[in-house]
C-alpha cells in the first residue's frame, strides 16, 4: 500500500469534530486538578493536621501509577458492577449506552490532582519565608497572606509548569481510546476502519495533537508574561521543565 | 511599655537565649548589640512571634502574653500592635510600594482602601519616596526597597517597630539614606527596637544600649556608659574588635 | 462469577505479568542509551545552527513533544517499513517489540535534546572562555569542561525524564507486545478479573517508580559530595 495523502485530509476532517471531546477531557481534568491540586499543596504547606500526613503518604504513592492504569482501574470500578447488576437483572445492554467519557474525565481528574498538586507545591517553595513573615509581621493571619501575598506570587511561576501539564493531558487523554471514547484518536481511526488507511489515519491524529499543543504553549506563554508583569528581570532563565 | 520576662528559646538541642529579660518605655530607641550568634535577632524574632519562645512572657501595652501557651488570637494580637523592619526588607513582590504600604491597613485592619491611601502616602513621603508610589520592589535600589519597608511599618502605626539588621543587605553607599530614614523616625518618639551592626546609630540615636553575648543579655546602660566605659569583659572585647580605632582615639 | 477482586488472584498473577518486567526494562534503557546519543546530537546542531539539520531538528522536537507516544508508536509501526523500503530495506518482518523500541528511543531523543540544551546553557559563557583561553580546542572544552559541569546540572531532571520514560512504557502493549502490561490484559480477558492484574500493574509500577526516584535523590548527593 502507497501512502497517500488524500487520506490524511479525509481522516482529518472526520477528527477535527472530536476537537471538543479532547479539550473536555483535559481542560476539565486541569481545572479540577488546580482547585483540588493547590488546596493539597497548601495543606502540606502549612502542616493541616491529618490532611497533610496523609497526603504526604497518599500523592507520592499515586504519582507512580500510569495514566492508562487509572483509566482501566476507573472503567473497571464503575462499569463491572453495573454489569453484574445487568446480568443478574437480565437488563439488555445497559453499559453500551453509558457513556464512558465521564469514566475518562474521572480517571483523567484523579490523574491530574496528583500531578498538579506536586506542579503547586515547588511553586510555593519558590515563594520566600520572608514574604510570610513580612505578612505576619504587618497582622495578616496565615490565610490573609496566603490569598493576597503568596498565592498571586505562586501563580506566575506556576503557569509555564502548567502548561505542560495541560499539554501532558492533552496528550495523555488519548488513551481513552481504550476503553472505546471517541476523542480525536478513535475519531481519526474511524475511517481507518473503513478504508484500512491506519497511518494516514495517526498522522491525521498526529497533526490535530500537534496544532493543539502548539496552540496550547502558545496561550500559556502569552498569559505567563502577562502574569509576570511586575516580576521584571526575574521572567527568563527558568530551566523548562519537561513533559511525558 | 513594652517588657519581656524570662525569655527562654532553643532550637534543638542549641539553646539561643537563656532567660531575658528586658524592658523597653514609650518613645525609646533601644540598640541590641553582640556578636553573632548571640541570639539578638532570635530575640527581636521572639517579640512578634515570628519565631516562638519556649518559656516567659511578653507585656505589650495592657496585653499580657504567656509565650509557652500563646493562642493564635493573642498572636495576631501582638502582631497588629508591632512592626517589623527586615534584613532582606522583604517587600511583596507582587504588590507596588504603596499597596505594600497599604496591605497592613486594609487586609489586616480592615481600614477603608482611602483612609489607607492617604497613610500609605504619608509614610512615603516622609521616608522620601514621594515620586515611586506605582513602583515594583524589582524596580527599585535595595536602600529605596528598605525605606518602603520602613513606610509600611510606621504607616501601621504600631506601638514599637522592630528592626532586624535593616542596614546588612544594603550596598555602602546606600546605608545612609536609610540610616537618615531611621534617625527621622525616632526623632518622631516611636518606639524601636533596633539590631543593627552601625555603632555610628546606637551611639547617636539610642537611648540605651543591650549587649547580648551566648543568649544573655551581659550588660546594658546607656551608650556612653557602654562605649566608654563598659564593664564587662565580653563587651570589651567586641568594642575592641568592632570599633578598633574608637579604641586608640580615646 | 460475583466477586470483584480476589486477593489470592493478586499473588497468583503477580509472578506471572512480574515476569515481563525484563521487557520493559528493555525498552526504558534502549529509549534512554539510545535518547542520549541521538539527544546530544541534536541539541549540538541546534547549539551551533547548523543550516537545514537545524530547522529539522526543532521540527522534530516540536513534533515529539506536541503528540502522544501512542500515535508516534503506531505512525512508526505503519510508516517506518514504507520509508525503508524506499531504500531497499525490508523490514516487514520485525517483531512489534523492535518498532517499540525506535520508537522510544526518538521519542527519547527529543526529550534528551531539551534537557541537554538548557544544561549546556546553564554553564556561564566563562567557562567556555577560560577553556578556549588555556589552549583547549571547541570539542576538548565541550567535553572536559562543558558537559561534566553541564551533566551535574541536568541530572535530576534526567531522574525526572527515566522515571517518565518509565511510566510511558505502560503504553507500549498498545502495540500488541506482551510486557507487563500486556501479559495484565491477556489475563484479564481470558478470566475476567482484570482488577487484580491492574492491581499489581499498579503496585510494580509504584514500586519501581519510587526506587528509581530514591536512586537518582541518592546519586545526586554523591555526585555533589564529590565535588566538594
Amino acid at each position: 500500500m502507497v501512502f497517500d495523502f488524500h487520506y490524511v485530509i479525509t481522516s482529518f476532517i472526520t477528527a477535527v469534530h472530536y476537537i471538543p471531546v479532547t479539550l473536555a477531557l483535559s481542560l476539565i481534568p486541569l481545572f479540577i486538578g488546580i482547585v483540588f491540586g493547590t488546596l493539597i499543596a497548601v495543606c502540606r504547606k502549612f502542616r493541616i493536621r491529618f490532611i497533610a500526613p496523609l497526603a504526604d503518604i497518599i500523592i507520592p504513592v499515586v504519582k507512580g501509577i500510569p495514566l492508562v492504569l487509572h483509566l482501566f482501574i476507573m472503567n473497571f470500578l464503575i462499569l463491572k458492577p453495573f454489569d453484574l447488576l445487568a446480568q443478574y437483572y437480565a437488563w439488555a445492554d445497559v453499559i453500551r449506552f453509558m457513556d464512558k467519557v465521564y469514566i475518562a474525565i474521572i480517571a483523567i481528574s484523579i490523574y491530574a490532582v496528583i500531578i498538579i498538586s506536586e506542579t503547586m507545591r515547588s511553586a510555593l517553595m519558590s515563594v520566600s519565608e520572608g514574604q510570610y513573615e513580612a505578612c505576619y509581621s504587618v497582622g495578616l493571619t496565615r490565610w490573609q497572606a496566603l490569598r493576597r501575598v503568596v498565592l498571586p506570587q505562586v501563580f506566575p511561576v506556576a503557569i509555564p509548569v502548567l502548561g505542560n501539564n495541560l499539554i501532558g493531558l492533552i496528550k495523555g487523554s488519548s488513551v481513552v481510546y481504550l476503553i472505546t471514547v471517541v476523542d480525536v484518536m478513535n475519531g481519526a481511526l474511524t475511517t481507518a476502519q473503513i478504508n484500512y488507511r491506519f497511518l494516514e489515519a495517526y498522522i491525521a491524529a498526529a497533526l490535530i495533537y500537534w496544532g493543539i499543543c502548539l496552540l496550547t504553549e502558545r496561550l500559556f506563554a502569552v498569559w505567563e508574561n502577562h502574569m509576570k508583569k511586575y516580576q521584571l528581570g526575574s521572567a527568563k532563565n527558568n530551566l523548562r521543565q519537561e513533559v511525558l | 511599655m513594652i517588657e519581656l520576662k524570662n525569655v527562654h528559646k532553643a532550637f534543638g538541642k542549641n539553646t539561643v537565649l537563656k532567660g531575658i529579660n528586658l524592658k523597653v518605655n514609650k518613645g525609646e530607641v533601644v540598640v541590641i548589640l553582640g556578636p553573632s550568634g548571640s541570639g539578638k535577632t532570635t530575640l527581636l524574632r521572639c517579640i512578634n512571634f515570628l519565631e516562638s519562645a519556649d518559656d516567659g512572657e511578653l507585656i505589650i501595652g495592657d496585653t499580657k502574653v504567656d509565650f509557652k501557651n500563646a493562642t493564635s488570637k493573642e498572636i495576631l494580637a501582638v502582631r497588629r500592635r508591632t512592626a517589623m523592619v527586615f534584613q532582606n526588607y522583604n517587600l511583596f513582590n507582587n504588590m507596588n510600594a504603596i499597596e505594600n504600604v497599604m496591605e497592613g491597613l486594609v487586609t489586616g485592619r480592615k481600614m477603608p482602601i482611602g483612609r489607607a491611601r492617604e497613610i500609605a502616602k504619608q509614610a512615603l513621603d516622609k521616608v522620601g519616596l514621594k515620586d515611586k508610589y506605582e513602583a515594583y520592589p524589582l524596580q527599585l535600589s535595595g536602600g529605596q526597597q528598605q525605606r518602603v519597608g520602613i513606610a509600611r511599618a510606621i504607616a501601621l502605626n504600631p506601638d514599637v517597630i522592630l528592626f532586624d539588621e535593616p542596614t546588612s543587605a544594603l550596598d555602602p553607599e546606600l546605608v545612609g539614606e536609610v540610616l537618615s530614614v531611621m534617625q527621622a523616625v525616632a526623632k518622631e518618639g516611636i518606639t524601636m527596637i533596633v539590631v543593627t551592626h552601625e555603632m555610628s546609630f546606637a551611639m547617636d540615636i539610642a537611648q540605651h544600649i543591650i549587649f547580648m553575648a551566648d543568649g544573655n543579655i551581659v550588660e546594658e546602660g546607656s551608650p556612653k556608659d557602654i562605649f566608654t566605659n563598659p564593664k564587662e569583659k565580653r563587651t570589651k572585647q567586641f568594642l575592641e574588635r568592632i570599633l578598633p580605632r574608637w579604641n586608640y582615639s580615646i | 462469577m460475583g466477586s470483584l477482586f480476589d486477593i489470592r488472584l493478586v499473588f497468583e498473577y503477580f509472578p506471572l505479568i512480574f515476569s515481563r518486567f525484563p521487557i520493559t526494562l528493555l525498552i526504558v534503557v534502549v529509549a534512554i542509551g539510545a535518547g542520549l546519543v541521538l539527544g546530544l546530537f541534536i541539541a549540538l546542531v541546534r547549539m551551533r545552527k547548523v543550516l537545514l539539520l537545524n530547522q529539522f531538528a526543532i521540527l522534530y522536537v516540536s513534533f515529539v513533544r506536541g503528540t502522544p507516544i501512542i500515535v508516534q508508536l503506531f505512525i512508526i509501526y505503519y510508516g517506518f517499513p514504507l520509508l525503508l523500503e524506499q531504500v531497499g530495506i525490508d523490514i516487514t518482518q520485525w517483531e512489534k517489540i523492535y518498532f517499540v523500541l525506535v520508537t522510544y528511543g526518538l521519542n527519547n531523543a527529543a526529550f534528551m535534546s531539551e534537557i541537554i540544551r538548557s544544561a549546556i546553557s546553564s554553564v556561564p559563557d566563562g567557562q567556555r572562555e577560560a577553556a578556549y583561553s588555556v589552549g583547549l580546542s571547541r570539542w576538548q572544552a565541550l567535553r572536559r569542561v562543558i558537559l561534566p559541569q553541564a551533566f551535574l546540572n541536568a541530572f535530576p531532571v534526567f531522574g525526572t525524564r527515566v522515571v517518565n520514560t518509565f511510566e510511558s512504557t505502560s503504553l507500549a502493549f498498545t502495540l500488541g507486545i506482551l510486557d507487563m502490561v500486556g501479559q495484565a490484559q491477556a489475563i484479564g480477558s481470558r478470566t475476567y478479573h482484570e482488577l487484580e492484574g491492574y492491581v499489581v500493574l499498579a503496585i510494580i509500577f509504584i514500586a519501581i517508580s519510587m526506587i528509581l526516584e530514591k536512586l537518582f535523590v541518592h546519586a545526586e548527593k554523591r555526585f555533589i559530595q564529590q565535588r566538594r
